[in-house]
């Protein structure tokens, strides 16, 4: 079930959702027709309204983004020395949703999240978080980390030399200044909190272990247990499952989806059965395009993402 | 949810479940899991494992993820015992008549006390680069300035009284100065001059950081810009224009605060201060390392961006820990310069940031008190070598450059920690294959 | 001036008394008394010079035991204005007259040992011998002299006339001057007559009227020459009662410019001199820093012993010299040809033991490269010290090096320096092509990049790690060669450059070899052209700090690779 804004600007309410899901018109609303390079992605309108093939125009550019928006992605250009790795990129996140990015290699997946979380800058656009009205891309890393953006990158990233705890506590969502962290103790709910982040990854047993010393699937739980820790409101995730065994991926893919709903999950990979098993709205790149959104059993059949990324 | 055993450790953090040991200092509560680490009472250093990667060191033993505070009991039993030894045994030692075998000669007295002042400067450098990753070819220069901040106030406090019986120091008469410039002044109160010793370095290391850190210069190209920061230094002073006696330096001193300074009393007075200031540094340090801006350091040490992508910003931490350490060197600087009688701006030139990195090396970065042996180790060294087999100190020195580098990467008190992790696997598994036995 | 003047009156006084008293005499003592010596004596005796004298006669005259007659003689070829006198009066001055037992003139020919004939030059034969010297006091030295000068500036060579012109033009009296103006009248040659002009308008410059002061004036701002900075700056100044010196104010504003002009070609040429010590210093800069380039730029290694890779390749052309000096002394001129390869086979083998042995397992760790360098550049030091000695050693330029060529007044160019700035550019050069018109510089390019897919791609890595490092340091090795031809030698020459170098490649970004090129040349000639103003140390500290500040604002560098990975 996507959620979006119809034709006429006004947020959908919940009821209402429900209650166009089952007829055949909605489900024929829910189709997300192929949308060719340039234009924006035509967003799926609830209502029950035969403008399935209308093209949206972008949200109005002012601050009422709306409430139900958890990132606003807005005609993103990146280009490295003329080349475009991003290219005028639209991207719209509901609070609460698990959306996954996938594409062929370069289609500027990881650049995407390195703009979003400061790491590159673009030529044009601009990223808005919440309803909020300033533009990540002027903000620093740490500034955006610390609004509520999380980010898990595509080699797992821990501390190696401290503990898998210490991890937990560093990420640990709280005061971030010099003198804080030099006089401060870990208070009692600190700590029951990063037990709790630790039984969620299920790494507890392993806590006084040395985070570089862990096994390559214990990292990326790690990982994304810091990120639980850093409690953001829009968790990034780039590859989680990279490397892992069966057993593994399941388990993550149940991480996955209990994460999102309070939090809303961008989750990039490759491994189909993957995203088959967690994806609820998938957005298709391609060379810095967007080349279809929508469910995943739509984007499966559709013909170019065929053609370009899943092969026969 | 676990409870906290029930161990005197003064730890902040809670005890972890039974299958990890309690926190370091004391003894182990129960069974362990996870492998037994060498347990250095100081908390501290040690080869747990194979190296991680290749810059950083382990500082958190497998086994004690959760840090205490400064000390477990053992630890703090050392420190002191140690600072007893320095403090109050060797000047007492000193006192003795000559005759015990054990005294210790007044010659000696200033020397170490100079090997004591090296070797804050080497724990302040081992916060920066030990703990923070900051490779700085330029420390000597905190360390120079400090010295020069308490060499300024000895020259002011013997005015009238030198060769030319002037209220300027000598070297200005001698360069037909008419009047103290504006910089001396207030140099002949000892609060301010103290307060300028450290102040100046800390101020110069906060500017200079704040424009390295922020333009995001790192790794050998700051430490290119710091040697030559310290050159440039080091040329500027050596001007006699600049007012601080050329390349002679400050010297001649004879009184401090109304005491001679030549005065055996004295100078057992300077080292007892030195012993305790050395100390307070390393409790201090200790400090900074064990709370949770020390892990931050370390993180940044190890993964800077991944530690702004939690939301610190790096470049605050570090300028705080460069400062710090800028400080903690220029005390040791002020520290240094009564007990050797002179302050000249070879004090500053590269050559000395860059062997105040290999006493650090040599002893074990990352560890505290492996920077300290490692200072006193080598410049114990070099004044043997350079009293016995003068030619032969620079191809000791060069040598362990190169063999500390290649061979020795955790330094002295990593391999103390190898050779005791070595003898207790073996002692297991003696005791294991003892146990087993026959059938 | 007037002591020539001065002289001159008190010969005429003395040659008045003396007439009137051998002319009293001779009347007095009749007919009998005869005054000897023929028509030079009977003009000395007159007090008036005949216009019948001849050279020849003239010059009898100059070995005559009287003063008064040699005098005599001295201005009659004066006025006769025959340049075949000059030799002898030349000979005159020099106490190297000669009055022979046949009472005829002899120049005594020091070289030969042998009696000349004054205007043949043919030699004497024994019936000259024994001959007497002819004492010359001051008094004639003093006629002499001028003369001399007036002759020579009727000379038919070039290059006399123009000696004669400056001669003559730091007297100042009027003689001279009308010798002067009479040579400039008659003069041909622009060269001759500008010296001339000169040597008029030095006088004239002092001259009572204001009009001859004024052109003058005009003539020195014409010429430009520095000489008279002195006197023009005596005309522009006000003495210490506050009166101005020259009260014509045509003629102090005219001096005024002239002054100006003259200052600012000065300081134009010193600002050249400036640049092109600064290019040589460059040239050095960028030994050290291509072979900086290639190990941190494209190898990522960190030297601190690339400083001391200079300092052998200086003493290498040391050892050369002293070889060459002991056993082949006479192809000794070639012995810096030989050096360049000895002092680029000795580093680029100390480049690569260095390399395999010790910085091959340090790869990837930068921080730990550079302490371990360091200590193998104090054992290179150590090392030095204990071979040649701790002082600096000599090494001289060969003969085509010495020198230097004049190409304006006072600007000099050494020929050392165009070597070495024409060696560095040929050594780029050669950098360059072997960087990217060879294979193995596509190679070393290519594992730069990406050093794991060249690997794969089978390019012998690991060989061409030490050959390139063992590049980098032979090339600071010909960077010793030529420093060992511009300054001294001592173990400690490296410490020196490293700093510099290694600014260098920070400021020009890594990874570029133009841009080692590039900030070589700007910070070579930036620290040169502070130097005359700010002072040598202080215009190294002002560049240091220059550095350090634009590294902030671009952190990679004036070339730096661009793209994501950079």
């Amino acid at each position: 079930m996507t959620n979006g804004r119809s034709a006429n600007g006004s947020v959908p309410l919940p009821d209402a959702l429900e209650a166009a899901a089952p007829t055949p018109a909605g489900a024929a609303a829910f189709a997300a027709p192929p949308s060719s390079a340039g234009d924006p992605p035509s967003v799926v309108t609830t209502s029950a309204v035969s403008s399935e093939a209308e093209a949206l125009s972008l949200p109005p550019k002012d601050v009422s983004v709306g409430p139900h928006v958890a990132l606003w992605v807005e005609n993103l250009t990146v280009s490295f020395d003329g080349f475009k790795a991003i290219d005028d990129v639209t991207l719209i996140l509901d609070k609460g949703e698990l959306r996954c990015i996938i594409g062929p290699n370069g289609a500027g997946k990881t650049t995407l999240m390195d703009v979003i979380t400061g790491k590159t800058r673009p030529e044009k656009g601009a990223v808005y978080l919440d309803s909020r009205v300033n533009d990540l891309t002027t903000l620093s890393e740490c500034e955006i980390a610390s609004l509520g953006i999380g980010r898990k990158f595509q080699r797992p990233t821990v501390f190696p030399n401290h503990t898998v705890y210490e991890n937990c506590e560093l990420a640990l969502k709280g005061p971030r200044g010099v003198f804080r962290s030099l006089f401060m103790r870990t208070t009692k709910a600190e700590r029951a909190r990063i037990a709790e982040v630790l039984e969620t990854i299920g790494l507890q047993d392993l806590r006084a272990q040395p985070a570089g010393l862990l096994a390559h699937g214990h990292k990326q739980w790690l990982e994304i247990g810091m990120l639980l820790a850093m409690d953001p409101k829009v968790l990034l995730i780039d590859e989680p499952v990279a490397g892992m065994t069966q057993p593994e991926m399941e388990r993550t893919a149940e991480l996955m989806r209990t994460l999102a709903g309070q939090r809303t999950v961008v989750v990039v990979e490759h491994d189909m059965e993957f995203v088959r098993s967690i994806a609820r709205k998938v957005t298709v790149l391609h060379e810095g395009r967007v080349l279809a959104e929508g469910p995943m059993n739509e984007i499966q059949k559709n013909p170019r993402v065929i053609e370009v990324y899943l092969g026969t | 949810m676990s409870t906290p055993p029930s161990t005197p450790s003064p730890s902040s953090s809670p005890s972890p479940a039974p299958s990890a040991p309690p926190a370091s200092g004391a003894p182990a509560a129960a069974p362990v899991h996870a492998p037994p680490a060498p347990r250095s009472v100081l908390g501290e250093g040690g080869a747990s494992g194979p190296t991680l990667v290749n810059k950083p060191l382990p500082i958190s033993k497998a086994g004690a993820g959760l840090r205490s505070r400064i000390y477990g009991r053992a630890g703090w039993a050392i420190v002191l015992g140690a600072a007893l030894v320095l403090a109050v045994l060797v000047p007492v030692l000193n006192t003795m008549p000559k005759a015990f075998p054990l005294a210790i000669p007044d010659y000696a007295i200033p020397l170490l006390g100079k090997f004591l002042c090296y070797g804050m400067a080497a724990i302040a450098m081992d916060l920066v680069w030990g703990y923070t990753g900051i490779l700085s070819l330029g420390h000597a220069l905190f360390f120079a300035l400090g010295g020069y901040g308490m060499g300024m106030y000895l020259m002011r406090s013997i005015q009238g009284q030198g060769v030319y019986r002037s209220n300027l120091p000598d070297f200005m008469v001698f360069l037909d100065w008419k009047e103290l410039p504006w910089y001396w002044r207030g140099f002949d109160h000892f609060p301010f001059a103290l307060a300028m010793a450290l102040l100046v370095p800390g101020l110069l290391a906060l500017v200079f950081g704040w424009f390295a850190f922020r333009s995001r210069i790192k790794g050998v190209y700051l430490s290119i810009v710091t040697q030559a920061l310290t050159y440039a230094a080091m040329l500027l002073f050596f001007q006699n224009a600049t007012g601080f006696g050329g390349n002679n330096g400050l010297t001649d001193f004879k009184r401090l605060l109304g005491y001679s300074l030549q005065a055996p009393s004295t100078k057992l007075f300077l080292y007892i201060l030195t012993a305790l200031a050395l100390t307070g540094t390393f409790v201090l340090c200790r400090y900074v390392v064990n709370s949770k801006l020390g892990r931050v350091l370390t993180a940044v040490r190890d993964a800077e961006s991944k530690v702004r992508f939690c939301g610190y910003e790096s470049t605050h931490y570090k300028l705080f820990v460069w400062t710090l350490s800028a400080m903690l060197c220029a005390l040791a600087g002020a520290l240094y310069v009564p007990q050797v009688g002179i302050i000249n701006p070879s004090e500053m030139q590269p050559s000395n940031s860059i062997e105040l990195a290999i006493w650090v090396a040599v002893g074990g970065r990352g560890t505290l008190i492996g920077p300290l042996v490692g200072a006193l180790l080598l410049n114990g060294a070099k004044s043997w070598l350079t009293a016995a087999f003068p030619s032969a100190w620079l191809y000791v020195l060069g040598s362990i450059f190169v063999l500390v580098t290649l061979f020795l990467p955790r330094g002295v008190v990593g391999l103390v920690g190898l050779v005791r992790a070595r003898l207790r696997s073996r002692a297991t598994a003696a005791a294991s294959a003892s146990h087993g036995g026959p059938s | 001036m007037a002591r020539g003047w001065m002289g001159q009156r008190w010969a005429w006084r003395s040659h008045w008394m003396v007439a009137a008293v051998v002319g009293i005499c001779a009347t007095l003592a009749g007919p009998g008394v005869r005054v000897g010596g023929g028509p030079a004596r009977a003009a000395a005796a007159t007090g008036t010079v005949t216009a019948t004298v001849t050279v020849e006669q003239a010059i009898q005259g100059l070995s005559d035991p009287s003063d008064e007659v040699i005098v005599a003689s001295i201005r009659q070829l004066g006025q006769l204005e025959d340049p075949r006198a000059i030799p002898v009066l030349e000979a005159l001055v020099d106490d190297r007259l000669r009055s022979g037992a046949d009472k005829r003139t002899w120049i005594w020919n020091s070289k030969t040992r042998d009696l000349v004939d004054p205007l043949t030059g043919a030699v004497a034969g024994p019936s000259a011998r024994p001959a007497r010297e002819v004492e010359v006091n001051n008094d004639i030295r003093r006629d002499a002299t001028p003369v001399l000068a007036q002759l020579h500036l009727a000379s038919p060579d070039i290059g006399v006339r123009l000696a004669a012109a400056e001669e003559l033009s730091k007297d100042n009296d009027e003689e001279a001057s009308a010798l002067l103006h009479r040579a400039l009248d008659r003069e041909k040659d622009d060269g001759v007559k500008e010296q001339l002009a000169l040597a008029v308008a030095r006088m004239d410059l002092s001259s009572p009227n204001a009009e001859t002061r004024l052109s003058a004036v005009k003539i020195v701002h014409r010429t430009g020459n520095d000489g008279f900075l002195a006197e023009l700056q005596r005309l522009v100044s006000t003495g210490a009662d506050g009166k101005a010196a020259e009260t014509d104010t045509r003629v102090r504003a005219e001096a005024q410019e002239a002054l100006n002009a003259i200052l600012s070609r000065r300081r134009l040429i010193t600002t050249f001199g400036s640049l092109l010590h600064g290019l040589s210093l460059a040239s050095v800069l960028l030994f050290a820093a291509l072979g900086l380039a290639i190990t941190f730029g494209l190898l990522g290694v960190i030297n601190m012993a690339h400083g001391e890779m200079l300092m052998l390749g200086a003493y290498s052309t040391y050892s050369v010299q002293v070889f060459f000096q002991q056993h082949l002394p006479n192809l000794f001129r070639y012995y810096v040809l030989a050096a360049v390869p000895v002092a680029f086979l000795v580093t680029f083998g100390v480049g690569v033991l260095m390399e395999r042995l010790i910085i091959k397992h340090l790869y990837g760790r930068p921080l730990e490269t550079l302490l371990a360098t360091w200590g193998i550049s104090l054992l290179l030091i150590q090392s030095v010290r204990l071979i040649f000695g701790a002082q600096n050693v000599a090494v001289a330029n060969p003969d085509w090096l010495a020198g230097g060529v004049e190409i304006a007044h006072g600007l000099v160019l050494p020929f050392n320096r165009i070597g070495v700035i024409t060696f560095v550019v040929m050594v780029a050069v050669a950098v360059w092509v072997l960087l990217y018109k060879t294979r193995i510089g596509l190679n070393v390019r290519a594992m730069t990049q990406n050093r794991g897919m060249a690997a794969c791609v089978g390019i012998p890595t690991d060989r061409l790690d030490a050959f390139m490092f063992g590049l980098g340091s032979g090339i600071a090795g010909l960077g010793g060669v030529a420093l060992s031809q511009l300054g001294n030698v001592g173990p400690e020459l490296g410490q020196s450059y490293i700093i510099d170098s290694f600014m260098v490649v920070v400021l020009g970004g890594v990874g570029r070899l133009a841009g080692a090129l590039v900030s070589a040349l700007g910070l070579g000639v930036l620290n040169k052209l502070l130097e005359p103003t700010v002072g040598a140390v202080l215009g190294k500290i002002l560049v240091l700090v220059f550095v350090i500040l634009f590294i902030q604002r671009r952190p990679q560098g004036l070339f730096a690779l661009k793209g994501r990975e950079a």
